[in-house]
């Protein structure tokens, strides 16, 4: 990388973790949680990490506010190393750095209108500053109406809604959020990543989330890294990372969005055709890479008239189409032929063998 | 007659005072003594285990120690504080001896049991660890604390009955003298109604305000 390729770099980067590990001492012994993370998160960007359970997602996020002190390696926001804060600094960076969680974490014994006003009355603001803020904030989260009402008194969404207006209400350059989306049915869910997106792009807030919910990083990242057992395994694009992952785990958690092939046809598959009337079967895999899309024609055409659309689908994810396309071929050329004649087709084209109709 | 009637209105007074004093003292000191209890332990926000482990002892021996025999113990020091062993202040001391770590320890459950996301959360908006407890431990732990407060008091009237019954005046004091030495049923039955009146007041007030401080339904 070239020093001027360096600078811009350093200019887009918004959170550096270095190095980044964690372990707890617990009644079952040591537990690695994180092991040597390295990773960049630029400016702007809705970032989203994913992994099983236990992988160290919620550890990861809990040391970009400090909630949870590294073992070792570094954390910076801006350039500035999070581990040489002291207690002042680090309330000050808090009130940079917003964040929501899975169980919203609601005060029960404030109205919401005092919940979204705490941060500001611990950090001494001026009342008449706070009256204006807070109104603006529920005015932003459509919860004008429900300012003198409990927490228990409102749905899941509305506690959530309320939960981001308490968390951009210091008007954040960043905003972290554990399974925000998790406790919620899936009409919330689209409600509170529409409003997510929508503050991203109107404030140019940076974003990090986790979910396990690979809709949710199809629908709003930009990029997305993998955690195994506290290492990162898989990071890029999301149109990258789920066009083709590389990773087994990145797979497994995707593996609902994958189209694998259905039952009846993989125990048929042969390596040679069994008759004439054997299709051979060609899986044409769309990256994204290319930024191409299927051609329906092109691909009639190529492989000719008897050509079938087995099985498969496309998605769109920003803006590139991604998926497999699963047709089945009737020719009786050689494998290696017919590969080379579909090689344009699609990003990746491979053979899986033959089956014969039933 | 109208000399019971007098007694009867002063032994209720007096009571009332006496309890009055102690809760007030209780709940004055019970509850930062619980904060402490909650806050010092490993993990806790303001953590230092040797001095919780300390107080939690003393705590522990002064609640094992029967009313009655505390208050024979403390006889010395009651002296020193109010200047004499007998009246109703001097009841106040061992009142409120017995009662604070009563109430602290019951004020302690609450608050532990207001959920870690909270403080959390706290934690991530910027608060500090002393708007924690003021904005988070003691409102989240508010109806928990008053139904632990109803309980404290009712066992305070308990204790101050028996407190009556050595030199500390109020309806314990009548209900001994009329009662148990002179055989005076008709005052016996006063005393209990007063008493269970006194009761199920405070019981009842007590509820009343946990559930309209409970805003988690
Ligand atoms: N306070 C703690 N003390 C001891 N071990 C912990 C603590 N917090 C997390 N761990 C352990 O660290 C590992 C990573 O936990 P973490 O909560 O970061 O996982 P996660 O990826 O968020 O999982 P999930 O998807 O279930 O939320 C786990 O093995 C967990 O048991
Ligand atoms: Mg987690």
């Amino acid at each position: 990388m070239s020093r001027y390729e360096a600078d811009i770099e350093q200019a887009l980067t918004h959170i550096r973790v270095e190095g980044l590990s964690k372990t707890y001492r617990g009644a079952q012994g040591v537990v690695r949680a994180l092991d040597g993370i390295d990773l960049s998160i630029r400016r702007g960007e809705i970032f989203g990490i994913i992994g099983r359970s236990g992988a160290g997602k919620s550890s990861l996020i809990r040391t970009l506010n400090r909630l949870e002190q590294p073992s070792a390696g570094q954390v910076r926001i801006d350039g500035v190393d999070l581990g040489g804060l002291d207690e002042n600094q680090l309330v000050e960076l808090r009130r940079r750095v917003g964040m929501i969680f899975q169980h919203f974490n609601l005060l029960s014994a404030k109205t919401v209108w005092d919940n979204v006003a705490l941060p500001l009355k611990v950090a001494g603001k001026r009342p008449a500053e706070i009256e204006r803020r807070v109104a603006e904030l529920l005015q932003l989260v459509d919860l004008a109406d429900k300012r003198d009402v409990y927490p228990a008194q409102l749905s899941g969404g509305q506690k959530q809604r309320v939960g981001i207006a308490r968390a951009l209400v210091h008007e954040p350059q960043i905003l972290l959020c554990d399974e925000a989306t998790s406790a919620l049915d899936p009409e919330s869910t689209q409600a509170i990543l529409a409003l997510l997106r929508d503050i991203n792009r109107r404030l140019g807030l940076t974003i990090v989330l986790i979910t396990h919910e690979m809709e949710v990083i199809h629908e709003i990242c930009q990029r997305v890294v993998v955690l195994e057992r506290g290492r990162v395994v898989e990071e890029g694009p999301v149109w990258q990372v789920f066009g083709d992952p590389q990773h087994e785990v990145t797979r497994s958690l995707l593996g609902t969005r994958q189209h694998d092939l259905p039952e009846d046809l993989v125990g048929r598959i042969r390596p040679q055709p069994e008759s004439e009337r054997s299709l051979f079967l060609l899986d044409l895999h769309f990256t994204g890479a290319s930024l191409r899309e299927p051609d329906l024609l092109a691909i009639g055409r190529t492989l000719g008239a008897q050509a079938r659309l087995l099985h498969g689908g496309i998605d769109r994810v920003q803006g590139r189409a991604l998926g497999h396309l699963l047709v089945g071929v009737h020719s009786r050329e050689p494998q290696a032929a017919i590969l080379e004649r579909a090689r344009g087709l699609a990003d990746k084209v491979g053979g899986l063998g033959y089956v014969t109709a039933a | 007659m109208s000399l019971l009637l007098d007694r009867l209105l002063q032994g209720t007074l007096d009571t009332l005072l006496m309890i009055g004093a102690s809760s007030a003292i209780t709940l004055l000191l019970g509850i930062p003594l619980a904060l402490f209890l909650v806050t010092s332990t490993r993990g806790g926000i303001f953590e230092a285990r040797w001095a919780n482990g300390a107080i939690g002892s003393v705590v522990n021996v002064l609640r094992s120690i029967p009313f009655l025999i505390l208050m024979v113990a403390l006889i010395p020091f009651t002296r020193l504080i109010v200047g004499t062993s007998y009246g109703v202040w001097a009841a106040v001391v061992p009142l409120t001896v017995a009662c604070i770590p009563f109430f602290a320890r019951i004020a302690e459950v609450s608050l532990r049991e207001v959920d870690r996301g909270l403080i959390e959360a706290a934690q991530a908006m910027g608060c500090r660890r002393r708007h924690i407890v003021w904005h988070v431990l003691l409102p989240e732990a508010r109806p928990g604390i008053v139904a632990g407060f109803t309980i404290t008091l009712v066992s305070m009237i308990n204790a101050s009955a028996v407190a009556g019954a050595i030199g500390a005046g109020g309806l314990g004091d009548l209900a001994y003298r009329y009662g148990y030495q002179r055989f005076d049923t008709q005052v016996m039955v006063t005393v209990i109604v007063l008493l269970v009146l006194l009761v199920t007041l405070i019981q009842f007030g007590g509820d009343r305000l946990a559930h309209a401080l409970n805003k988690r339904k």
